[in-house]
């Protein structure tokens, strides 16, 4: 019921003169309950893909559809993670994970609770008053994640959520992001460019490329779940990201990928 | 290790948006067209509600009132006359601004116990009106044009050695570090590291200086004097001819633009490596 | 005397060095400027001098006439000012938000950017009459625009990214404003009502020059008139501190509005 369904979604730019195509063709569906992660090189327009799925950006052609409702502006059955957790600096940690229900005009007393409840489940209990300043870059993801569930939306998006965090923190963040998952595995959609964070989350990946750009190969990840670091040493894990990385960059990178 | 793509944030999504949140940037034409549009509405009801009678003609004259005198002003040469001691005054003060407050605010920026000395001093004159003082310079240096050089010269002088002390401030403190590893000190470091970085911030001081000086020199003459452009608004002003006076007060707004356009023009041409 | 640099300790600490050499300055050109007076060196009459320009302070502070002429003077810029950052700020907003906004208005605001509004005291004269609603007038037409200006910059600098977000879970474009916008403009608000209160300090003076019957502007030009350079001075005098009393204020201001940024309800 709350699955994503891309039927030859067409994104293009305006600029001076003819608009410029930068995807094509984008046929994808994510099944409910499953989370999908999207890789391709920069600027290949996968965050283009995602945005359109949230109703921020109208593609030139095609349709989205969240179950049967074709997409057309942001609404309340899907949540958001920005990359840049794009917290507002004004507010405190509660004041922004409870943002969303105050837009959709849940009353105060309740939508502190459920926010709290949030705040509590990323990890940041007792920094309800802090202001996004003084948290560090992970800990602003975390607020930008507790935000986004706190609506209980049936579909998560997330735009290279942890592209800005240094790499271990950024393993961190994935791992605890499943934990999160795992307890209402509601579906997820999740843009990076990273491989192993793409093998490492997802049910299946959607590889992008071509000019313009689409699907250009679908890989499932077949790794048992609950998934925890450890899963990263096994051998399937480095198939997989051996294999991500000769369609992202040919066969020699992919040799040459360490492990 | 994990290791990702190398790639470059995102580019931003503003293209092709749903909502004018992220809206597409401006179109000049269509901005031209607002512009003219707006202007043209606005003579056309101005003329209308004079002509019925709905607003005092004697108050607020009338777009064809105001061309029509300013045609008269044009063609008897009184605002030609008028006009060049006008100029003359705002160029003399603000030629002497220019000299007087960048080597001084560029002096302030650089040197700290300068800085620390005069600082105080041009800060309190910053903030408050030296408009104040015309009265005493009128007293000292009488009615005639030094008085309204005088003006000009204090009004923009500040603004320009502000702006000229900022811009050696702010000089990224990691350019002069590089350039000191490399040897340059004195007058290396003032002229290939100190100035270029200033320069945009010293226009702007000229920039600002300029708006400032146009309208010193014209209060100047407003307040006593035997010709110039503010004499003349002056004159129709106690009168309480008005259609000469709003034109002369536009001609004064319009001059002090096209001064403040063509330094904004000549500052990006000095600063071009700025793009 | 063979101590070196780094052994000796400093007698002025560095952090006093600016109040030190700044308030010396301005000391030492007051007495400079006292001793040349005593000393005939420069004209009484053109330049008084620090000691008289005192006596005069007190002068006017015992008739009672500084008081009354600020009372007049503030309730000008206030007034002035008032309306100013009221109508600045919402059609800043405006310009800021809704471009169709912007360009009809732009042309006017860079009227009155460039033009010498207080040759139109005339025209407000015969519209408002001679006095204090002339120079209110005048401070109004003075201060607001850099409140618009830089209303409308801060609305255009709000962070795309911010406004995607409330878009994405929500916000119409009410709350836009309100939860977003307004709050995220605050800082360049506020340093355009800092200006705003510059320009309009300078109107309300020159507005007085012109067209007033009181105030401090009024004086300034009144002794003027009688060649009363002491008492010009004087009243000078008290424009500076009045002039640097606000802007600290407006900054001290500046930097509180930062940090209780906050939306409306």
């Amino acid at each position: 019921m709350a699955d994503i369904t891309f039927d030859q979604v067409q994104i293009s730019y305006a600029g001076k003169g003819e608009p410029f195509v930068a995807v094509n063709g984008f046929e994808a569906q994510v099944r409910d309950g499953e989370f999908v992660t999207i890789v391709g090189a920069s600027g290949c327009g996968k965050s283009s893909v995602l945005l359109a799925a949230d109703g921020l950006l109208r593609p030139s052609g095609g349709q989205i559809r969240i179950g049967e409702k074709i997409v057309s502006k942001p609404g309340p059955d899907r949540g958001v993670v920005f990359q840049d957790a794009s917290l507002m600096p004004w507010r405190t940690i509660l004041a922004n994970v409870a943002f969303g229900l105050e837009m959709q005009g849940v009353d105060k007393a309740t939508r502190l609770d459920r926010a709290r409840h949030f705040i509590e489940l990323v990890g940041l209990a007792g920094r309800e008053e802090a202001h996004p300043h003084q948290l560090s870059g992970g800990m602003r993801q975390r607020v930008g994640i507790a935000r986004a569930l706190a609506t209980d939306p049936e579909v998560l998006l997330m735009d290279e959520p942890f592209g800005a965090l240094d790499a271990q923190t950024r393993e961190l963040m994935a791992t605890e992001l499943l934990r999160i998952w795992d307890l209402d595995r509601k579906t997820v959609l999740f843009v990076t460019h990273g491989i192993d964070e793409a093998v490492f989350l997802a049910d299946r990946v959607l590889v992008m490329g071509g000019s313009p750009s689409r699907v250009v190969e679908v890989m499932e990840i077949d790794l048992p779940r609950p998934r925890d670091a450890a899963v990263r040493a096994s051998e399937a894990f480095g198939k997989y990201r051996t294999h991500l990385a000769e369609l992202l960059f040919g066969a020699q990178a992919g040799a040459a990928v360490p492990s | 290790m994990t290791q990702g793509l190398r790639t470059r944030p995102p580019r931003p999504v503003a293209a092709a948006p749903p909502s004018r949140a992220v809206g597409l940037r401006w179109l000049p034409p269509v901005r031209a067209r607002f512009v003219l549009a707006s202007l043209v509405v606005v003579l056309a009801l101005w003329q209308l509600a004079a002509s019925i009678g709905v607003v005092d003609v004697q108050f607020t004259s009338t777009p064809v009132a105001i061309v029509q005198a300013g045609g008269d002003l044009l063609s008897s040469g009184e605002l030609w006359e008028n006009a060049q001691t006008t100029l003359v005054e705002f160029f003399a003060g603000f030629a002497l601004a220019v000299v007087v407050g960048v080597p001084v605010g560029m002096l302030m920026g650089w040197k700290l116990r300068i800085r620390q000395t005069l600082e105080p001093a041009l800060i309190a004159l910053y903030v408050t009106p030296s408009l104040a003082l015309l009265p005493l310079v009128v007293l000292a240096l009488g009615i005639g044009e030094a008085s309204k050089i005088a003006m000009v010269f204090i009004e923009a002088v500040i603004t320009i050695a502000v702006n000229a002390m900022a811009g050696i401030r702010e000089t990224d403190p990691k350019l002069v570090q590089a350039a000191r590893a490399f040897c340059a000190r004195g007058g290396a470091m003032f002229g290939k590291i100190l100035f270029p970085s200033a320069l945009p911030t010293i226009m702007a001081g000229l920039r600002l200086g300029a708006g400032r000086g146009v309208i010193a020199v014209i209060v100047a003459e407003l307040y006593g004097g035997t010709d110039g452009v503010g004499q003349l608004i002056s004159t129709y002003g106690q009168n309480f001819d008005v259609a000469p006076l709003l034109f002369l007060t536009l001609v004064v707004g319009i001059f002090g633009y096209v001064v403040t356009a063509l330094l904004r023009v000549l500052g990006t041409a000095a600063t071009s490596w700025e793009r | 005397m063979t101590t070196t640099v780094s052994a000796r300790k400093r007698r002025v600490p560095e952090k006093a060095m600016p109040i030190v050499l700044g308030g010396g300055f301005l000391v030492l050109v007051a007495i400079l400027w006292q001793i040349a007076a005593w000393a005939g060196l420069v004209n009484p009459f053109l330049t008084s001098s620090p000691v008289l320009i005192a006596g005069s302070l007190g002068d006017q502070i015992g008739s009672g006439l500084l008081l009354r002429s600020l009372g007049t003077s503030a309730l000008e810029l206030v007034i002035g000012f008032g309306m100013a950052a009221i109508v600045g700020v919402a059609v800043g907003l405006l310009m800021g938000r809704y471009r169709y906004v912007d360009y009809v208005v732009e042309p006017y605001v860079w009227l009155l950017y460039s033009a010498p509004i207080v040759a139109l005291f005339p025209l407000l004269v015969l519209m408002f009459g001679l006095g204090s609603p002339t120079v209110v007038a005048i401070t109004f037409l003075m201060s607001v625009i850099p409140v618009i200006v830089n209303s409308a910059q801060g609305v255009r600098n709000v962070d795309p990214k911010l406004i995607r977000t409330a878009v994405s879970f929500g916000a119409g474009e009410t709350a836009l404003l309100r939860k977003v916008i307004l709050p995220a403009s605050v800082p360049t608000v506020m340093a355009g009502l800092r200006l705003g209160v510059g320009r309009g300090l300078v109107g309300v003076v020159v507005g007085e020059f012109f067209a007033g019957d009181g105030g401090i502007g009024y004086n300034i030009s009144f002794f003027a008139g009688h060649l009363g350079t002491t008492e010009v001075l004087a009243s000078v005098f008290v424009v500076i501190v009045a002039g640097v009393l606000l802007n600290v204020g407006a900054r001290k201001l500046e930097s509180l509005a930062d940090s209780w940024r906050t939306e409306l309800p």
